[in-house]
């Protein structure tokens, strides 16, 4: 018993750990930013914090949340330029997949924008990501990191888009 | 040797001895050329804030404009004293500074020559606006102020690059009374690529705190106070999700004239602002003064908060900034934008595309298992035309389909509040899987802008004059007076097509028997009216609480207060929309048996758009009540209503009532100005 408390208290400090370390750009990052929108999810991620008293316009807790402290992934309201793709990913998932399998959509623009994608390549990026629908949302149950990771393997792959793979 | 003893020890001793009171004194005391050298700095620093001190006292610059703009000074109409808006303590460098403007801009000309911290908690860091102007209006001698570092604020600037300001209208949303108006925000751009995706600008919003309360409490805190307001800036993608998706409130996009320059003074002020407590009042101050109030302080000379109405509307401070009262004429509008909600947009697609596409866009939406549609022609759906076997879907129509189903599919089943079932996550990406099998590109659907933008609407405040006769061939005249908003017969241009929020408003009648006396009195009346579609059913409703005058013979048509809420439905066909509502009623009055009489109230009505000006309405209402008194009540009315200008409006219109066994026929002709 006591053996066991042991090993689940070690269990638990690597993982808090784990989470705590900065890696790469987004792999261990939903404690900290506090994200982690699933797709489709009503109310889950960013989302819930605006929405607290959703249908007030100009009342209920309008404040975006996170615009008054300082975390790792934002100052004052501003997400640091690290964390921006990775932001608007978890904020936009639903549009995003909407668009991506339309292979047109402002929301699909706006990544497109965050990744550098010139006006001439704009056309196959969205062609590719259209392409390869299943393979960036695998699951209903994908986060921004899953997408943002297929995302940059469907971009390395293709030889007109690998430069953009960069940027992720 | 005693020589030497005498020549070289003892001054040696001695010279040892002052050393070392030199040390004692202070470790690290400075020659004394240098100690006179630096006190003279600090008399000099001294003397160099006593010249600035002077310099202020003596411009009086406290009255400066752009300083009482920087203070936010409250310049409503009902501005009894000196006062800024701000609330928060952290914003003011004097203990006084919320109504002593001269001791707060002394204090902070002191604070910023503060010698430490010599970090982003430096006055110099914490209010760069007012150090840039008064460094700007003072002259203020880079050599002689310290140099704070202010790496947040650089940090946090930079990653802004503000350029251009926006000022964001979502419009109304009735089924919130905070968001009956509509909303004001700001936009900010940068220089760069901001222009091919505004969805990464920032948002500056402004708004209460109500920490989720129960309506009416939020209502009588809003209205008297009680509630403190913050600015809070956050990326805009969050709030067009928030507003189009979610609430379906179509956007207006203003882009204002404001130079760079301002507008990087303006976000400078942001930084001062940010988290900081205003008063918050829900008719005044609300978030469109703030927000004027906020851009005020770019150009203090347009003076957007003065000669405002009592009640700020958003639209009204839209109008502000349009017909800005400063010396040129120019609107400070340079472009406007209409961003149409997902509702909208659907709406649109749905008048585009035919009954097959829009019966198999249904039927993909309802069922989980819906592939075998596409496969063939076949629809579940008992009024459709039997299709000929011969016909295929193509492409194009499957596309559409299944966009048109994951919009619906949305609209009920993803943006509910409550978490969302799985299998309907699943549902919507089985749907988004197929569409992306389809190697087709839909054309981005063409979204008509409505003919004018809502600024340019009839104005708020309504005052009418009636001339009429009643059935007993008497003449009457009545005189109407409302302070806002819109109803079903004012001009519609600007304003959402079936909906109406009255406040307050006033018939004052004289008639022979009678002289002028109120015939009614509405504090208010909400209309919703949604035309239901074949992927939509949204409910249309209708809440009226009224003082009118009941229909009693010899009795002086005695008034009573009745309150009521209908629900329905509504549909549209062309340019006209009618509509079925019914709902429980109550009123309240003196000359029944009972003081509160209860019952149910049915109403439907059609509304003729005829032209752009033109709209009739034709409405029967019928009440039947039975708790506490037994009566029905019935209500026949016909209104024409043609637009002279964009601010006169005529309407004729034909009554006829039934109330305690005792009818009524008028009919009438109204003129309304608006202002």
């Amino acid at each position: 018993m006591k053996e066991e408390k042991h090993l689940m208290k070690i269990k638990t400090l690597v993982l808090i750990l784990a989470v705590c370390t900065p890696l790469s750009a987004f792999a261990d990052n939903v404690g900290q930013c506090g994200w982690g929108s699933k797709l489709f999810d009503g109310q889950q991620g960013i989302a819930p914090q605006v929405l607290a008293v959703t249908t007030n316009g100009t009342s209920g807790n309008q404040t975006f949340g996170i615009s008054f402290g300082t975390s790792g992934c934002t100052q004052k309201g501003i997400v640091k330029s690290a964390w921006k793709t990775a932001a608007y990913v978890d904020a936009n998932m639903n549009k995003l997949a909407r668009d991506m399998s339309r292979g047109q959509g402002e929301s699909l623009d706006t990544l497109a924008s965050l990744l550098n994608v010139t006006s001439n390549d704009k056309e196959i990026f969205a062609s590719a990501l259209k392409a390869n629908f299943n393979q960036i949302f695998a699951s209903d149950s994908v986060t921004y990191e899953t997408v943002l990771a297929s995302l940059r393997n469907v971009l390395v792959e293709n030889p007109a888009l690998a430069g953009y793979a960069t940027s992720l | 040797m005693r020589i030497t003893f005498y020549c070289f020890i003892i001054p040696c001793w001695f010279c040892l001895l002052v050393l070392q009171n030199n040390a004692n004194a202070s470790p690290d005391a400075l020659p004394e050329s240098q100690l006179r050298d630096s006190t003279n700095n600090q008399i000099s620093a001294q003397s160099y804030l006593d010249e600035l001190i002077n310099n202020v006292n003596n411009s009086a610059l406290h009255l400066d404009p752009q300083w009482r703009a920087l203070l936010h000074a409250d310049l409503s109409s009902i501005a009894l004293w000196e006062k800024s808006l701000i609330d928060g303590k952290a914003f003011f460098l004097s203990p006084n500074g919320k109504t002593d403007f001269h001791g707060e801009l002394l204090a902070t000309l002191r604070a910023f020559f503060a010698t430490e911290p010599m970090n982003d908690n430096h006055p110099q860091c914490k209010f760069p606006a007012r150090f840039k102007w008064l460094k700007n209006k003072l002259q203020i001698d880079d050599g002689q102020i310290p140099h704070p570092t202010c790496s947040e604020l650089q940090e946090w600037y930079t990653a802004l690059n503000p350029h251009k300001l926006v000022l964001v209208f979502p419009s109304s949303f009735l089924n919130n009374p905070a968001s009956a108006f509509g909303h004001t925000l700001l936009r900010v751009d940068s220089l760069s690529g901001n222009s091919s995706a505004p969805l990464l600008s920032y948002a500056i919003n402004y708004s209460a705190d109500t920490k989720d309360e129960n309506a009416l409490l939020y209502a009588a805190k809003g209205i008297f106070g009680g509630y403190e307001g913050f600015f809070s800036i956050g990326p805009y993608y969050k709030k067009v999700t928030q507003y189009s998706d979610i609430e379906n409130r179509d956007i207006w996009e203003y882009e204002l004239k404001f130079t760079p320059d301002e507008v990087s003074f303006a976000i400078l002020h942001l930084w001062e602002i940010l988290s900081i407590s205003f008063d918050y009042y829900y008719f005044d101050d609300n978030c469109s003064f703030l927000l004027l109030s906020f851009l005020n302080v770019m150009r203090p000379s347009l003076d957007l908060t003065k000669n405002l109405p009592p009640w700020v509307i958003p639209v009204d401070s839209i109008r502000a900034i349009a017909k800005n009262q400063s010396v040129t004429t120019q609107s400070m509008i340079a472009k406007k934008i209409f961003r149409p909600s997902n509702a909208t947009i659907l709406r649109h697609r749905l008048n585009e595309s035919s009954d097959q596409v829009k019966n198999l866009a249904l039927d993909i939406a309802k069922n989980p298992d819906f592939k075998h549609f596409l496969e063939s022609n076949s629809s579940t759906l008992e009024d459709v035309e039997p299709s000929s076997l011969a016909d295929e879907l193509t492409n194009e129509q499957k596309a559409e389909a299944l966009e048109l189903a994951f919009e619906r599919l949305s609209y009920y089943k993803l943006s509910a509040k409550e978490v969302v079932k799985e299998e309907d996550r699943l549902h919507a990406l089985a749907i988004l899987r197929e569409r992306s099998n389809i190697p087709v590109t839909l054309p981005t659907p063409n979204v008509p802008t409505p003919s004018i933008s809502p600024e340019l609407g009839h104005k708020t405040f309504k005052v009418g004059a009636l001339v009429g006769y009643n059935d007993d061939s008497n003449l009457f005249h009545e005189y109407n007076l409302r302070p806002a908003y819109h109803d079903l017969l004012d001009p519609k241009e600007g304003f959402s097509l079936g909906s109406e929020i009255q406040f307050f408003d006033l018939r004052l009648r004289h008639e022979e028997e009678r002289s002028l006396s109120i015939e009614s009195f509405t504090p208010l009346k909400i209309v919703s009216l949604s035309p239901k579609n074949h992927l939509m059913n949204p409910i249309s409703w209708k809440l009226e609480l009224s003082f009118e005058r009941q229909i009693i013979e010899n009795q002086n048509d005695p008034m009573f207060f009745l309150s009521n809420v209908k629900f329905g439905q509504s549909w549209q066909i062309k340019n006209l929309i009618s509509y079925a509502l019914l709902g429980p009623s109550a009123e309240i009055a003196r000359h029944t048996k009972s003081d509160v009489t209860l019952g149910t109230s049915g109403e439907a009505g059609i509304i003729v758009q005829i032209s752009n000006s033109q709209d009739l309405i034709l409405s029967a209402q019928a009440n039947r009540f039975s708790i506490g008194e037994s009566y029905s009540s019935y209500k026949l009315e016909s209104t024409y209503r043609i637009t002279l200008s964009s601010d006169i409006a005529l309407r004729i219109l034909a009554r006829k009532q039934y109330g305690f066994h005792h009818s009524k026929l008028e009919t009438g002709l109204e003129v309304d100005f608006y202002m």
